[in-house]
């Protein structure tokens, strides 16, 4: 059987009794045993027995295996989020997203590593361990949700579910090469899944190929009512027009981006080679300015390190997860779980989080980023007048060495710079392959789309797909 | 370039319920520092805004009851008794 078989593929298989779901599902959970020792995607891997009686027996995911980043919850599952301080914590309850799925037959597989809380853009802070890129064992895969990436990239599952919150979808899909999608904020419930930036956290999808992703997304997504923040939109099938022709499609390619400090050159070439190819398919390319870019990270660093000092009070040992039982005093009992439950990354954000919100400099800090947030949104609906849709680097370099950034966080936090303003406008965006380096490494590029266009980036990037030979490129495994 | 004395991350640490140990501050100081400096660029832009861009309103569900998480909830926690979690005493006991 193929490793790197696509949905499609493999639903033929099953559909026409060539193959049974559970002998995909076997199939799947060999690799992870074959392989996995060496790039260590997953936190767990489910016993066969289990997977089967957690979903429904029938449905258009049935047989179809995927992964779940480690902070959706899946009832009666562990969720740790990649902390000591949820080492022991089993979820009580499905997130939505888990329900859906599984109301679709789809085999859960296991739970993928992930950067602490989500806090990262490598999957180095993970209590647990370091997940490595397929591509290449000593570099890094990205993160936060470097576990899914490596996972789909590997062959070892044909879908992932990710999260993002600066770009902890689309940036491991860059490094790894796979597909990467965020949804427009709302679109897809976050019931379920631990709050990092509530403001601005969406549960992503990774996989192989766009269709494979269209796929996906249109089990989990439409409204939710356990989702305050959830859009009112239905059920909808975001693959059914995939093959539309592109000619005509204006695409603004954002030059600014592309000539940033610091920007990897070959990251620059493939992305020039794209819109180049772009062109070639009739899609008219028109260079755009976006001066508000250059502050996103700054913004996004203020407003994600404010919500996520707010979020993670909840983690003091009272409710759930790690405590620490020696203390004698109630205050006592919070520092000291959370000291010793929290890795080093999470604390310093939380500091920094509340130093932006405390009495002095919140004005500065947080009231002014709010604002700011507000304009970097007006930069996007404006450009989205003259254009449909938006393309620009979802990295600034290659997959790194692990370690490289042990000693310059700022570097590492900065890893977000191209994909965290999609986030901060509650946008939807997709990174897909789009080359590789010298070093056999991948490169991908970003198309962002208006609020609730999910169909059309799918159709744009699904044109690029099926005319270049990206994606049919494999990591040696073993 | 944004300073944080050690005076300060201890504060920060009270607020955040966590504790820091000494060898730990200097580090902490550098990262934060870097990250502080950075993102008060944001500064930069002039922000005036009268009126939201695009305005946001939160939304509400109808206050009826709904059934809400049951019991089991409970059973996440360490320790819990007829309902309740069971934690250390607020105030240290006096010769403590």
């Amino acid at each position: 059987m193929f490793s790197f078989a696509t949905i499609g593929e493999l639903r033929k298989q099953i559909e026409r009794g060539h193959v049974s779901a559970r002998e995909v599902v076997a199939f799947y959970r060999n690799r992870f045993a074959q392989y996995d020792a060496h790039i260590r995607s997953a936190l767990e891997i489910f016993e066969e027995q289990s997977i089967f009686q957690a979903s429904e027996p029938t449905g258009s995911l049935l047989g179809i295996p995927g992964i779940i980043k480690d902070n959706m919850a899946q009832k009666g599952r562990v969720m740790t989020c990649g902390s000591n301080i949820l080492k022991n914590y089993r979820a009580g309850y499905d997130a939505t997203v888990i329900s859906r799925l599984k109301a679709q037959g789809a085999p859960i597989i296991g739970r993928a590593n992930m950067d602490e809380f989500a806090m990262g853009s490598s999957t180095e802070t993970s209590a647990f361990f370091k997940t490595c890129n397929p591509w290449n064992n000593e570099l890094v895969p990205g993160g936060s949700s470097g576990g899914s990436a490596a996972a789909v990239a590997a062959g070892f599952v044909p879908w992932a579910l990710g999260s993002e919150t600066g770009g902890s979808v689309r940036q491991p899909a860059a490094l790894c090469g796979v597909v990467g999608f965020k949804p427009t904020y709302g679109l897809v419930s976050r019931y379920g899944l631990v709050a990092y930036t509530s403001s601005i956290d969406q549960i992503g999808i990774l996989t192989r190929t766009v269709a494979d992703n269209a796929t996906i997304l249109s089990v989990i997504a439409g409204s939710d009512a356990s989702d305050a923040t959830s859009l009112p939109v239905g059920k909808k099938e975001y693959g059914a027009n995939l093959a539309s022709s592109i000619a005509g499609l204006k695409i603004g390619i954002v030059r600014n981006a592309l000539s940033s400090n610091g920007i990897d050159q070959e990251v620059v070439r493939a992305i020039e080679e794209s819109i180049a190819h772009f062109e070639r398919l009739g899609a008219i390319c028109v260079p755009v300015d976006m001066p508000l870019l250059d502050y996103s990270a700054a913004t996004y660093f203020i407003l994600s390190r404010a919500e996520a000092a707010s979020n993670l009070a909840r983690f003091d040992g009272v409710r759930y997860g790690m405590r620490d039982t020696d203390a004698t005093t109630l205050i006592d009992m919070y520092r000291n779980t959370r000291h010793k439950g929290f890795g080093k990354e999470v604390q310093a954000r939380i500091l920094i989080g509340n130093y932006v919100l405390s009495a002095g400099h919140a004005g500065k800090f947080y009231v002014h980023a709010k604002k700011v947030q507000q304009l970097i949104r007006a930069e996007f609906v404006e450009k989205f007048k003259a254009v449909d849709l938006l393309l620009m680097p979802s990295q600034a370099m290659p997959a790194f060495k692990i370690g490289a950034f042990d000693h310059n966080k700022l570097q590492m936090d900065l890893q977000d710079y191209f994909t965290c303003p999609v986030n901060l406008a509650g946008l939807p965006a997709i990174s897909i392959p789009c080359g590789f380096t010298q070093s056999n490494l991948p490169i991908g590029l970003q198309l962002i789309g208006k609020h609730l266009c999910e169909e059309l980036i799918y159709q744009a990037a699904h044109a690029y797909e099926v005319t270049t030979q990206w994606h049919t490129r494999r990591p040696k495994i073993g | 370039m944004i300073f944080i004395s050690e005076q300060e991350i201890i504060k920060l640490a009270e607020i955040s319920r966590l504790e820091i140990n000494a060898d730990e501050i200097g580090a902490l100081q550098e990262q934060i520092q870097a990250v502080l400096s950075y993102a008060q660029r944001v500064q930069e832009i002039s922000a005036d805004l009268t009126e939201q861009p695009h305005p946001i309103h939160n939304v509400l569900r109808e206050d009826v009851p709904v059934n809400g998480p049951s019991t089991a909830v409970l059973e996440s926690s360490v320790k819990h008794e007829l309902g309740y979690y069971v934690v250390p005493a607020v105030l240290a006991k006096s010769g403590e």
